[in-house]
């Protein structure tokens, strides 16, 4: 009989770090990695259902010349800021530098709630301007795409601050500050995914 | 408590290959890439040209853009190959998912006309 590996040998409750098919990854971040891979699924059966009704409704509007996209190219720069302070902090954290890292995080949170505070200045105004879910297919299918986008971005911002307080605290830097990078995945698939949205519903 | 927990030995891989200097170089550069897109993006959004080339242009510029947030951002660049394919598998079938339902859609458009939807 072979010998188990040592990844299974490990101490009782430890996690296996070097199993040979994803090397260093914990089953954590591999469990990250498989729940946002479904997410993206759903992402695409909304965007999907975009495409299907704007292929088949050939009076659909065209989307700058109801949405502001100069206002929404800002707020999509500030996600991808996030994501490059969301970098930073993981990268403090695998040098074990607790207060960068939590205020890499408290940053990286900050772009997601003015991210949100944009959201609902938008969504304010184009309800003013008579833009509401019930007046037809294109703002139907807009507030379900980017709303749903947006309880991902709250989401987040909730994951970052949890995850920065519990630095704080002194936790969430051993394992190779397994945690933080496992937020840091959330929050950078949160950014991928409004990249897409931005230009399929924004711009296309 | 230390301010400096000791994480040399759970450096990870990208890090132990090519050291935080050049990661952190690495993702300012995708930070002008990605910035540069999104300006290039509403430009060509703001152009007067045909809305099929449009269309191309916008999502290979979007498709670009993701593919360095996924490769550089979230690692997987940097990741065993087991990983990327656990990321990277789903999305040819995702393609031809969306290309059954786009087809699908479009001939039930084209022989029905669905109560939802406002010609």
């Amino acid at each position: 009989m072979s010998a188990p590996s040592e990844a299974v040998l490990a101490a009782p409750g430890a996690t296996p770090r070097n199993a040979p098919t994803f090397g260093a990854a914990t089953t954590g971040k591999v469990g990250m990695w498989v729940f946002l891979v479904t997410d993206a699924m759903t992402f695409a059966g909304l965007l999907l259902a975009y495409a299907i009704l704007r292929a088949g409704n050939p009076k659909w509007p065209l989307p700058s010349t109801v949405l502001g996209i100069p206002f929404t190219g800002i707020m999509t720069f500030v996600l991808i800021l996030s994501s490059v302070t969301m970098v930073q902090a993981l990268d403090a954290a695998k040098h074990g530098e607790r207060r960068q890292t939590a205020l890499w995080l408290f940053a990286t949170a900050l772009g997601g709630a003015f991210f949100l505070c944009g959201q609902v200045y938008e969504y304010a105004h184009l309800i003013h301007h008579g833009f509401t879910l019930p007046s037809g297919n294109f703002p139907a299918t807009f507030y379900v795409v980017t709303s749903f986008h947006g309880a991902h971005v709250f989401t987040g911002v909730c994951y970052l601050l949890i995850t920065a307080i519990g630095v704080l605290r002194g936790k969430f830097l051993d394992n190779g500050a397994n945690v933080v990078e496992i937020t840091g995945l959330f929050w950078h698939f949160v950014d991928l995914i409004w990249i897409l949205v931005f230009t399929f519903v924004y711009l296309i | 408590m230390s301010d400096h927990a000791s994480t040399h030995d759970d450096s990870p891989a990208a890090y132990v290959r090519f050291g935080p200097l050049k990661m952190r170089r690495e993702y300012f550069m995708v930070l002008i890439v990605l910035s540069v897109l999104t300006v290039a993006e509403i430009g060509v959004a703001s152009l007067k040209m045909d809305r099929r080339v449009m269309a191309v242009l916008l999502i290979g510029m979007a498709l670009t853009k993701a593919a360095f947030v996924g490769l550089y951002y979230m690692h997987l660049k940097h990741e065993k190959r087991g990983l990327l394919w656990m990321a990277a598998i789903p999305l040819p079938l995702a393609g031809l998912y969306a290309a059954a339902l786009m087809l699908d859609g479009a001939h039930l458009l084209r022989v029905a006309t669905l109560p939802w939807v406002h010609h």
